[in-house]
C-alpha cells in the first residue's frame, strides 16, 4: 500500500513541476489592469488602422512570398 | 527563404541569436512543447532541405483576463495568439528577417482568426530594443506593464495577408 501511494506522490508532484515548469516558459493568462482593460476594449472595438511600416512591411512580406512561390 | 515548421532535421545547437534565453528555448524546449500541442515553432530557412535556421517564431493561444468596467461585463477573457519567442540568427540579423518571421505570425493569425475567436496577436518583448521593432509596426503597449504589447486583429486583416 505504501509504495502505490508513494508511486501515486511521486507521479503527482512530477506532474505538478512539469506545470510549473510550462508557466514558467509561457504565459498561461495575460491579467490586465482596470485602465489597460478599457484601453484594449477601446482599441479592439475601434481598431486603429496599420501604421506605414506595418503596410510596407506587409508589402514586402508578400513580395517575397509570392517569388517564393513562382 | 521560406518558413516551416521545426522538425528534427533542424539543427537547433548551431543557432545562436545572442540571447542565451532564446537559443535555450529553441534547442531544449521547442521541440517537446510543439509534440505536446503546447506551442508551435516555425522556423525560417534557406530553402526546404535546409537544417541551419536562420531565425524562429513560437506561437500558442493565450487569454487576457479583463477587468471590470463600467457599461462592460464584469470579467472577461479575451482569446489571443501570444507570440512566444521570435529571433533572428545573429550572423544574419538586420537583414529583414525578423519583420518576415513577424508578418508571418501576423498571416498565420489571420488564418486562426477565421476559424476560431481571436481578438488580438500580443507579446512580452524582452528588451527594449525588441519592444522598438514591435512598436515600429504599430504594436501598442499596455499602460501598466509596458513590455507587454498587442495588436488587433482587425487591424492585421486590414493588410490583406491573406492575398499574398
Amino acid at each position: 500500500m505504501s509504495i502505490i501511494k508513494s508511486k501515486s506522490v511521486k507521479k503527482v508532484r512530477r506532474r505538478a513541476a512539469a506545470r510549473r515548469a510550462a508557466k514558467d516558459i509561457f504565459p498561461t493568462k495575460i491579467k490586465l489592469s482596470a485602465r489597460d482593460s478599457k484601453r484594449l476594449l477601446a482599441d479592439l472595438s475601434a481598431p486603429p488602422p496599420p501604421n506605414e511600416a506595418l503596410k510596407e512591411a506587409a508589402a514586402r512580406y508578400k513580395q517575397r512570398t509570392t517569388q517564393e512561390q513562382s | 527563404m521560406i518558413i516551416i515548421p521545426l522538425s528534427p532535421l533542424h539543427e537547433c545547437k548551431a543557432f545562436d541569436c545572442g540571447e542565451p534565453s532564446l537559443n535555450q528555448f529553441l534547442q531544449q524546449h521547442a521541440r517537446q512543447s510543439a509534440e505536446r500541442r503546447i506551442s508551435r515553432t516555425f522556423v525560417a530557412v534557406a530553402t526546404a532541405d535546409s537544417a541551419a535556421i536562420l531565425g524562429y517564431h513560437t506561437t500558442l493561444v493565450t487569454t487576457l483576463e479583463v477587468k471590470q468596467v463600467p457599461g462592460k461585463v464584469s470579467k472577461a477573457e479575451i482569446p489571443a495568439l501570444l507570440l512566444a519567442r521570435l529571433a533572428v540568427d545573429r550572423h544574419i540579423q538586420r537583414q529583414g528577417v525578423g519583420e518576415h518571421l513577424l508578418l508571418d505570425v501576423l498571416r498565420r493569425a489571420v488564418i486562426i482568426s477565421e476559424q476560431t475567436g481571436l481578438y488580438a496577436v500580443v507579446l512580452d518583448a524582452l528588451t527594449e530594443n525588441a519592444k522598438n521593432f514591435y512598436l515600429r509596426f504599430g504594436f501598442r503597449e499596455l499602460l501598466d506593464d509596458p513590455f507587454h504589447l498587442y495588436l488587433p486583429i482587425s487591424t492585421i486583416i486590414e493588410l490583406g495577408l491573406m492575398q499574398s
